[in-house]
């Protein structure tokens, strides 16, 4: 239900929040002029804390709208985010302690830093900022996407649907920018214990009340009326299936952000538990998704959503449920666990571009740099990007904001050779790697023009000889080839990377 | 040389990986649980096991890199051993 109850509420907890928010910039005090301090908490969080951090990651808009939303526009191909949640965390125990170790000890505070490192190339790792920070930016519009649905879900019943739709969309991006500004990652990761706090109980609340009204009979048999393929997979989308859940997992521990949270823990062991335990996280995720066909056992919800129209129906399945189901306090405070989840995310992704940004561009330029002017030019772009970012959410229809998500995965896939080859082996060709980056990248782009006939984006699958797969996978072989084909013929030329000798890479 | 600890580590890794690419084995509606199809659940199921799996082989790694670190600190220069002692 929602009233001026759910309202008052869902302001209530927002002051809360944003009291978190700024406390969390004096809490465990560090120089937040300092760009480590505003952008990496110090480096200093255990296993537990850098549980929640990595958490609010994973729970963010993708999980909350864009997953429900796409299951239930298309069905169960998009439940490919539950293994996807799991299995990543198996690469994520191998990589990052690794990387971590490697990091710690030669002062790296980014992937860029170490790919410089490993393979004494400017280029590569100026190439792989750029690409890191342009795949966050889909991934922050998702999060604008799942901000904005929520103030949809609680404004729509005061006026015109249009007009609040626009509305939601300024005041979201507003609070973003804001929030960002003033706490860093610090405040981000107190706030994120809040958020997920509001996000369990609600699920909880939500999935006992299905249970209870027998929803789940009914929703088996009025979703199986529909055409869509809602309780098993059509086996022409085996290939898709396993594509999209093996390289979004692969995908994940590149982005910046996860990198950043990854770095903020205060040894390799920390990293290695934290994300052995995610997985259990995951089980909320799995839930949610699963809303959206259990809002078939629920008519009014249906209703609810099928009143919206239909690019931004699917936005509304959690919403709605929510709504619906719980009583209008609750439904205030589980609203607003929602809202913060795209919040903080955002605010977490667009510290991490803004990081890169500083250490491995503009520092390229503009060597020489106070502690104090490199956090300001980060505060800076971390703005810029979400101006970036506000771009994407009109290329892409709201249900299908998974697409943002599995675009963002596409471009950063293509910094895996550099990154996880690196991690085991210096003996890569640096221009190899460049042209293997390059390639990824334009062909990914190109293959996801094509897939949606140039037209907005609803899909990231394209047909092959195997059926329909993921484009990030296609990319990211055609990547790799490059990468050894080239460093083969680098070898056979005898060129080599003019690593100084004797230099202790790792 | 390959210890049967990593052999250990690497399968609990990779255990859930496998169970999940076999993807015709648990694509089908029954046995349902309550109007749950069993492609959604027995995925569910597997977040808490790979979570159990997973969290066996960080504390099994843990021991493992303590074990090498301890053999790999005597072969140190002694007086840095000596120093880090104090």
């Amino acid at each position: 239900m929602i009233d001026l109850l759910s309202i008052v509420v869902f302001v209530a907890l927002f002051i809360v929040f944003v009291f978190l928010g700024f406390w969390g910039a004096r809490w465990r005090k560090g120089d937040l002029t300092k760009l480590k301090e505003w952008g990496l908490a110090g480096g200093r969080l255990g296993t537990f804390l850098g549980w929640f951090l990595l958490g609010a990651d994973i729970y963010t808009a993708y999980t909350f709208i864009a997953v429900p939303s796409s299951l239930f526009a298309k069905g169960a191909i998009y439940f490919f985010a539950a293994p996807y949640v799991i299995i990543t965390y198996a690469f994520a125990m191998w990589a990052m302690p690794r990387f971590w170790k490697i990091a710690n000890k030669h002062g790296y505070v980014t992937m860029a830093d170490f790919v410089r490192g490993v393979f004494n190339s400017r280029l590569l790792a100026v190439s792989i900022a750029l690409v890191g920070i342009v795949a966050e930016l889909p991934y922050i519009a998702l999060q604008i996407v799942g901000m904005q649905a929520v103030l949809i879900a609680l404004l729509s019943s005061f006026g015109a649907v249009n007009t609040i739709i626009e509305l939601s969309l300024i005041i979201s991006f507003i609070i973003l920018a804001a929030f960002t500004w003033t706490s860093g990652l610090r405040g981000a990761t107190l706030a994120g214990v809040l958020k997920d706090a509001l996000i369990l109980v609600s699920i909880v609340a939500v999935v006992i009340a299905v249970i209870t009204l027998g929803g789940f009979h009914t929703a088996f048999v009025n979703a199986s009326a529909t055409s869509i393929h809602y309780f098993t997979l059509p086996s022409s989308l085996y290939n898709a299936y396993w594509s999209l859940f093996v390289f979004s997992a692969l995908a994940l521990y590149l982005y910046p952000h996860v990198v950043n949270g990854t770095l903020a823990q205060k040894s390799a062991q920390s990293v290695r538990k934290t994300a052995s335990l995610l997985p259990l996280y995951s089980i909320g995720l799995g839930l949610l998704a699963m809303f959206g066909f259990m809002i078939y056992g629920v008519p009014a919800a249906l209703n609810y959503v099928k009143a919206f129209p239909a690019s931004v129906q699917g936005t509304q399945v959690v919403p709605g449920m929510i709504l619906t189901l719980l009583p209008s306090w609750l439904s205030g405070a589980a609203l607003l666990g929602i809202f913060i989840g795209g919040l903080v995310p955002a605010a977490i992704m667009a510290i991490a571009a803004a990081n890169l940004f500083t250490r491995n561009i503009a520092k390229e330029i503009k060597p020489h740099m106070t502690d104090k002017q490199e956090t300001k030019v980060a505060q800076i772009f971390a703005v810029v990007f979400k101006f970036l970012a506000l771009g994407f959410v009109f290329i892409i229809p709201a249900t299908f904001a998974i697409q943002l998500q599995l675009f963002g995965g596409i471009l950063i896939l293509q910094v895996l050779p550099a990154f996880v080859f690196g991690l085991i082996t210096k003996n890569l060709n640096r221009r190899a790697l460049f042209l293997g980056l390059l390639a990824g990248v334009v062909s990914g782009v190109y293959m996801m023009e094509a897939a949606n006939s140039y037209a907005t984006w609803t899909t990231t699958l394209i047909g092959t000889g195997l059926g329909a797969v993921f484009i990030g996978m296609i990319a990211l072989a055609i990547n790799i080839i490059i990468v050894f084909v080239g460093t083969w013929i680098a070898n056979a030329m005898k060129v080599t990377n003019a690593l100084p000798r004797n230099a202790e890479v790792y | 040389m390959v210890k049967s600890v990593d052999v250990a580590i690497a399968v609990l890794l990779l255990i859930p990986l496998v169970a999940l690419l076999a993807i015709p084995t648990y694509n089908m509606i029954n046995p349902n649980l309550g109007g749950v199809s069993f492609f959604y659940w027995y995925q569910l199921l597997w977040m808490p096991l790979g979570a159990l799996l997973y969290y066996i082989a960080a504390v099994l790694w843990e021991k493992k890199d303590k074990e090498e670190e301890k053999a790999a600190r005597p072969s140190r220069s002694s007086k840095a051993g000596r120093k880090r002692r104090r």
